[in-house]
């Protein structure tokens, strides 16, 4: 199917020359009466059926192989007619689908409902994808997160809000189609968009200083105490260094843990591994210690001399540091602090429950922009040039075997008159 | 013509504008040699004459009866006398007309009316009263044209273009009767022979007759085309529809030989002179087959 579908015929009402070489097939077999020959030897004819049933002339002719050539000749010249040539492939488009993960996404579509408004933008833009016949293979879903996908949707996963918020969606390209709770028209510009809507939800808006903000539906009021956090830090880990996150989680009012338990930030001891005597320096401050030899599985934050990694992070709410022995602190400890703090912070995930002011405001009515047919992908349709079209193919072909079809008629005659001749 | 089929494709007889001439050109060229050939002749031949035709030098070997001593005398070389064995001899062409004469092209009856004209001018030459005799149409007795050489060859080619190819009388029914050439000392036999046995033709030997046979086939019936082919018995009106293979082709070959090895064996012990040809052959070919120049 793929093969034929990809060839068309300029003039398809050429096939119909497909019944000239049919014709001359049909001509040539037609059945004729045997030939009628008087003979003197009729029982000399007879006798040769002796021991064998007789068997009666056939009706049909022998086409001759130089028939056959001719109608070879005529089908080729009858596909030439027709005029085949590949079609141009269709055009290569794919839909660049920009789906917000922001928390807002995340929220239900009213107060108590299950699905969320990501549930909700999706199933709309996913409606109209159908309604243009956008394949799967045409799809390329972004996350705000920095996620890509291709397919008929986007990962089940990113139906779950992600560990860390991603941003909200910035929607101005005007090759994409932005999928969000809310979008802003002026924004959209000529790119299409979905916006599922939601009503409001009331709910914590921030976690601060030991104490949270509850926005009610109409204010901001005292949400109680915040529940306890907590960091786990593995055993093993060089005592110097547990002692500072000890103090960090003093100071954000996070309790500390060894082990279990749902944790804000986890800092593990990479797997027992060789160990090797390690100098780090960084901005301001330095150690030396002993660190175990783990490659680092995520964005490293400092490694030693040699190059042996001994802080990373290795994902949302989680941190590595191979550390297990701090001989010496070189430099000051207090840009070692600060630096180290920078870093606790930057990946201490925050309560899930905690959702911006303004995301939990409503997001309107649900709405769709049309989507305008991206551009086409340079390079993919346009046909090979300087090559000869298949009908010109095909019209050397037919000639070849009209040629090859009359040769031995010629050579036959010429025998003939030899023949004569010589008698 | 026959009633019961179609047309046969060559079932008369027609002379071709030149054939005079051709046939006046063969009777020069064989009446020597046919002069050489009579002093070697049989002997005991009915109604046979002896007037002398001339002499020619003897050859090693030959009857010192023949010897010309007058001439060895005044010569001193030896010559021998040639004698015209036919003054008086009377020469017989049976000629085939049957229905199956009529297969050709080119047509055995028309091939077989020029050697009969061919003979019969030929014999006359040598001084012989020739008479050709063909079958007549169904129930009558057999046509005979005597030959007489001073009305000239056109009442003898008028007589062989009235003939066609009809009927299922042939050459058997016209040697049937013996005595119907009983002063004849020359036969010749002309037809394709397929109704003529051969106990039938060693019986007109007898008495010393010299007989002359000549079969004569179509092209196709001597080599026949593959292919399929309704074949078609003029004289019996059977038909016979059949793919002629290559198996089927030499079955046909083989009866076919069978056949004409019999007719050989048959001749070359009843001493008579036979030869199958293909109605193809020139007649000047045939004539010269039948009278062995």
């Amino acid at each position: 199917m793929g093969v034929l579908a990809v060839w068309i015929l300029e003039r398809p009402v050429g096939l119909a020359t497909l019944a000239l070489p049919i014709l001359l097939l049909l001509w040539a077999r037609r059945p004729t009466a045997p030939l009628r020959v008087a003979t003197g030897a009729f029982e000399l004819w007879r006798s040769t059926n002796d021991g064998d049933p007789p068997r009666t002339a056939s009706g049909a002719r022998r086409v001759s192989p130089r028939t056959w050539l001719l109608a070879a000749a005529l089908v080729a010249g009858a596909l030439a007619v027709a005029g085949p040539r590949r079609s141009d492939p269709p055009p290569r488009v794919t839909w660049t689908l920009e789906l917000d993960r922001s928390p807002s996404m995340y929220l239900p579509v009213a107060e108590g409902a299950a699905r969320t408004r990501y549930d909700l933008a999706l199933e709309r833009a996913l409606e109209e994808l159908e309604r243009l016949d956008v394949g799967p293979e045409a799809r390329l879903w972004i996350s705000s997160a920095g996620e890509q996908a291709r397919g008929s949707a986007p990962p089940g996963a990113w139906g779950v809000a992600p560990i860390v918020p991603a941003p909200e969606l910035s929607a101005g390209r005007r090759d994409r189609i932005f999928i969000s709770d809310s979008l802003d028209p002026d924004q959209l510009s000529a790119a299409g968009g979905v916006a599922g809507g939601g009503a409001p939800v009331p709910g914590v808006v921030a976690d601060s200083g030991g104490r949270r903000v509850l926005w009610d539906g109409a204010a901001l009021v005292d949400g109680g105490p915040s529940p306890a956090r907590r960091v786990r830090v593995d055993s093993g880990i060089a005592g110097e260094l547990r002692e500072l996150v000890e103090l960090w989680c003093a100071e954000r009012g996070l309790s500390v843990l060894d082990d279990g338990g749902e944790v804000a930030l986890w800092i593990e001891l990479p797997a027992p591994a060789d160990e090797r005597s390690v100098r780090v320096l960084a901005e301001g401050w330095g150690l030396r210690g002993r660190a175990r030899v783990a490659a680092a599985d995520g964005d490293e934050a400092w490694s030693a001399l040699d190059g042996t990694p001994v802080a990373w992070s290795s994902g949302p709410g989680r941190l590595r540091v191979a550390l297990t022995h701090v001989e010496a602190f070189e430099g000051g400890s207090a840009a070692l602090a600060l630096d180290w703090a920078r870093w606790l912070d930057a990946h201490l995930l925050p309560a899930s429950d905690v959702v911006s002011f303004a995301e939990r405001q409503a997001a309107g009515a649900a709405r769709t922009w049309s989507f305008a047919p991206p551009a086409a992908e340079a390079g993919t349709t346009q046909a090979a040039d300087g090559v000869p079209a298949p009908a010109a193919w095909l019209s050397l072909v037919a000639l070849a075997l009209g040629l090859a079809a009359f040769a031995p008629l010629r050579r036959g005659r010429s025998n003939a008159r030899s023949a004569a001749s010589r008698a | 013509m026959s009633s019961r089929g179609p047309r046969l494709p060559a079932g008369e007889v027609r002379f071709a504008r030149d054939f005079p001439a051709r046939l006046a050109a063969l009777e020069l060229r064989l009446a020597g040699a046919l002069l050489r050939r009579e002093g070697a002749g049989a002997g005991a031949l009915i109604g046979g004459g002896e007037d002398l035709a001339g002499f020619r030098p003897y050859r090693p070997g030959e009857d010192l009866r023949q010897l010309d001593w007058n001439l060895l005398a005044r010569l001193e070389r030896p010559f021998v006398r040639v004698t015209r064995r036919e003054a008086g001899e009377r020469w017989a062409v049976a000629l085939d007309r049957s229905a199956s004469m009529g297969c050709g092209p080119p047509g055995k009856l028309q091939r077989a009316a020029e050697c009969a004209a061919a003979l019969a001018v030929l014999g006359a030459r040598q001084g012989a009263e020739v008479e050709l005799l063909v079958a007549g149409d169904e129930g009558k007795a057999p046509r005979r044209f005597p030959f007489r050489p001073r009305e000239g060859t056109a009442a003898l080619l008028a007589f062989l273009e009235s003939l066609d190819a009809a009927g299922s009388a042939g050459l058997g029914a016209l040697l049937e009767a013996p005595q119907r050439f009983h002063q004849a000392g020359r036969l010749f036999a002309l037809g394709d022979l397929f109704d003529l046995e051969l106990g039938q033709v060693a019986a007109l030997r007898r008495g010393g007759r010299e007989l002359c046979v000549l079969q004569l086939l179509s092209p196709e019936e001597l080599d026949p085309s593959p292919g399929g082919v309704e074949w078609w018995d003029p004289e019996a009106g059977e038909r016979l529809q059949l793919e002629v293979d290559g198996a089927r082709l030499s079955r046909y070959h083989e009866a076919l030989e069978t056949r004409l090895e019999a007719w050989r064996r048959s001749a070359a012990a009843h001493r008579i002179r036979f030869a199958c040809r293909s109605s193809a052959t020139p007649f000047e070919e045939l004539v010269r087959d039948l009278v062995g120049a």
